[in-house]
């Protein structure tokens, strides 16, 4: 049996891993808490941190105030593409930086990161009046199709992965006569499982939490996302607290849920991608 | 491979036609970008028109919902749906569907801003369809904010607002506190001291504090002024530093001394966090909020007992001035069918209609045709109100000086937390007011 040392070094990392923890998941906490409290409890001032009787019924009264069903299956539309045309097109796009040579490339990949730069906001207005223009506002179209056409960043994250796989396999593979796109589908991509489910889990958590999208392009109330959803309980002088906390805490548990599912592929993504090879 | 690469190529290609599809038929039944333009409809088409509003809450969203409704009963030329988008979020979607050029048809809006609108041509003129005898339903102030620059009318008053004060009545009998009493500042602070409890060093109770709830600096600067504080409305040379702006200020900053700036600290935190009502909670006894605070009360604190008094005279026979706003309703520019949104905006603005919203949302009118035969002036809170709205100023900031607010108010709010005193903080921001205005 191998005896563990516990030094003084350890418990003091421990306590400061537990404190951290225990900060970390406070809003967590507090949303629970809210999301069981009554509205005049929720105005109560000073705050109380737990509920005088919890009213487990506010997550099924919050459910009723809206088709929050019909908006969990809208955005899991515009997820379940996003993450397919993130996937792939990014995957893609990186694989041409990482692997082939051709004239340019290293301009071409500066640009593709100067996008990073421009802030979204700035594009706003311009996007909108684009997708206008083709007549796809007011559809899903808008927040879907610019998942297949690649993202700067999801580009340098797996391009440095990319890197990490020796020439030589693919060397060996055109000297079998394998084109790119073979050597990409067949045998890179397996290779690249860790940072294809971060790319996922990204684009995921994106899509899933994404409020300003659909809110420019959709009017429709049966096209509604979950995040537009919430705003219900937002009124001009008034918002209903516990209720937008209840739905805000059940519209959370996917991610959690992924994450916790794909964590090791997620984080071995993230650390092989950011280390210098 | 090749093959499946195509096959795979194919089924995205099907995958992303299929949605197309469904947006252009999707596109053609939507108010906004189906509407079609007037034109195209022969009389017995009916025009479907997109009204856009952020009320979504239980307490008004049915109420706009049935107006709507009974607006379609109504005739049968029209069809008007209502589409509801958060506050806030609502004004950066107009912006970016003008700019495509496909707006909603009608559009909630903040009266403070139509002159603005109108001078960044995002607003349509709507002098054509709302004649002179509809705009005389109406208070001139109102109509006036609904006026650009160049005399057009671009919108129409919908629902207006004004600030008073928020009582205890509780905590009033406790301290033998006549709320009619309190007529002037210094009778407002006289019943605070009444009404205040301390145990130790903590306060248990605070009887007032001026910039909490929702006055601000601005409430009690038009209060003194009766109206306009920060310029000169004629000649528009700044007047920040005047000698009653130094008063109210110092007045402002005296009562956060009194209590302690970490107890106006943790109020203030309480009431920006959106969700604690100190006031709803009885620890603070008297509150400056607007007339909309009444449907907010009814959720939070529904057996709370209070009431209501107008801001008191900044000195004996000043005025009981507050300063208030509203919303209008308007078409925005580019807009297919300008006539036919103005023939619900006449509706949604009728007297019956704007009776029915007032009874049932709490919302006051714009229009000077009521009397107190309407069921929503039966209520005594109502009845208070209505009376603080008489002496309401709705401050218009002129578009030659619009944004002076975002370089003066930083400064001001120096002097309000006492990072500098009160009188530096007005000399301050008066000197860049003036630098702002040299510049433009």
């Amino acid at each position: 049996m191998i005896e563990k040392k516990i030094t003084l070094g350890k418990i003091v990392l421990f306590i400061i891993l537990t404190l951290g923890a225990l900060i970390i998941l406070f809003p967590i906490f507090w949303m629970v808490s809210t999301a069981l409290k009554s509205a005049p409890e929720v105005a109560q001032y000073p705050p109380t941190l737990l509920p005088e009787e919890p009213l487990w019924e506010n997550f099924a009264i919050a459910w009723q105030k809206a088709p929050f069903t019909q908006y969990t299956i809208n955005t899991l539309i515009i997820v379940f593409f996003t993450i397919i045309g993130g996937v792939f097109s990014n995957s893609l796009v990186a694989y041409g930086f990482a692997k082939i040579d051709f004239k340019g490339k290293k301009l071409l990949f500066k640009v593709v990161l100067a996008t990073m730069m421009i802030p979204g906001f700035i594009t706003l207005v311009p996007q909108y009046v684009i997708f206008s223009k083709i007549g796809w506002v007011d559809t899903y179209l808008p927040l879907i199709v610019p998942a297949f056409c690649a993202n700067a960043f999801h580009i340098f994250m797996m391009r440095q992965f990319y890197r990490t796989i020796p020439n030589e396999l693919i060397e060996a593979a055109k000297v079998d006569g394998a084109g790119h796109f073979y050597i990409w589908g067949k045998l890179i991509m397996p290779l690249v499982k860790p940072v294809l489910a971060t790319v996922a889990l990204i684009n995921f958590k994106g899509a899933w939490g994404d409020f300003q999208g659909p809110l420019l392009y959709l009017s429709d109330r049966a096209k509604y996302t979950l995040q537009l959803g919430l705003q219900v309980f937002k009124g001009e002088g008034y918002t209903q607290w516990n209720y937008l906390m209840a739905i805000s805490f059940l519209s959370m548990i996917p991610i959690l849920i992924l994450f916790f599912c794909f964590q090791n592929y997620f984080i071995q993504g993230m650390n092989t991608s950011g280390a210098v090879k | 491979m090749k093959k499946r690469i195509s096959v795979l190529c194919l089924a995205a290609a099907m995958i992303l036609t299929a949605f197309s599809g469904c947006s252009s038929s999707d596109s053609q039944s939507s108010g906004s970008a189906g509407s079609g333009s007037e034109s195209n409809n022969t009389p017995t088409e009916t025009v479907e028109l997109e009204f856009w509003g952020w009320w979504s809450s239980d307490a008004r969203k049915p109420y706009i919902q049935e107006m709507v409704d009974n607006f379609n009963e109504s005739q049968d030329q029209y069809k008007v749906t209502y589409v509801d988008i958060p506050f806030g979020d609502i004004f950066t979607k107009n912006i970016a569907q003008i700019a495509a050029g496909n707006p909603c048809d009608i559009m909630a809006n903040s009266m403070e801003e139509v002159r603005f609108r109108a001078n960044e041509d995002q607003v349509e003129a709507l002098d054509e369809y709302i004649t002179d005898d509809i705009k005389s339903y109406f208070y001139d102030q109102y109509i006036d904010a609904c006026t650009g620059d160049d005399g057009v009318l671009y919108a129409v008053p919908y629902s207006v607002d004004t600030r008073a004060i928020y009582y205890n009545k509780a905590h009033f009998e406790e301290a033998n506190v006549d709320p009619a009493s309190i007529q002037t500042w210094d009778d407002l602070i006289a019943a605070a001291d009444k009404l205040d409890q301390k145990d130790g060093d903590t306060w248990t109770r605070v009887g007032f504090m001026p910039v909490l709830g929702n006055g601000g600096v601005d409430t009690w600067m038009i209060n003194a002024n009766k109206g306009v504080a920060w310029f000169n409305t004629e000649t528009l040379e700044p007047t920040v530093n005047s000698d009653v702006n130094k008063d109210v200020l110092k007045w402002i900053r005296d009562r956060i001394d009194h209590y302690g700036q970490a107890e106006y600290d943790n109020l203030s935190a309480a009431f920006s966090s959106g969700m604690t009502d100190p006031f709803a909670s009885g620890t603070i006894s008297m509150l400056v909020h607007t007339s909309a605070y009444t449907s907010s009360l009814a959720q939070t604190a529904p057996d709370l007992e209070y009431g209501v008094i107008p801001l008191p005279e900044y000195k004996a026979g000043n005025g009981h001035t507050a300063n208030g706003g509203g919303f209008v309703l308007e078409v925005p520019k580019g807009a297919k069918n300008v006539a036919a949104s103005c023939e619900f905006i006449k509706y949604a603005t009728s007297k019956d209609t704007q009776d029915f919203l007032a009874t049932k949302i709490g919302d006051f009118s714009a229009r000077n045709d009521f009397d107190d035969s309407s069921e929503f002036f039966q209520n005594p809170i109502t009845q208070d109100l209505a009376k603080c709205l008489e002496e309401t100023s709705t401050v218009i900031i002129p578009n030659e000086i619009k944004g002076y607010t975002d370089v003066i108010n930083p400064l001001i709010e120096e002097g309000t937390l006492g990072i500098t005193d009160t009188d530096t903080a007005l000399d301050n921001a008066q000197k860049a007011f003036e630098d702002f205005v040299a510049s433009k």
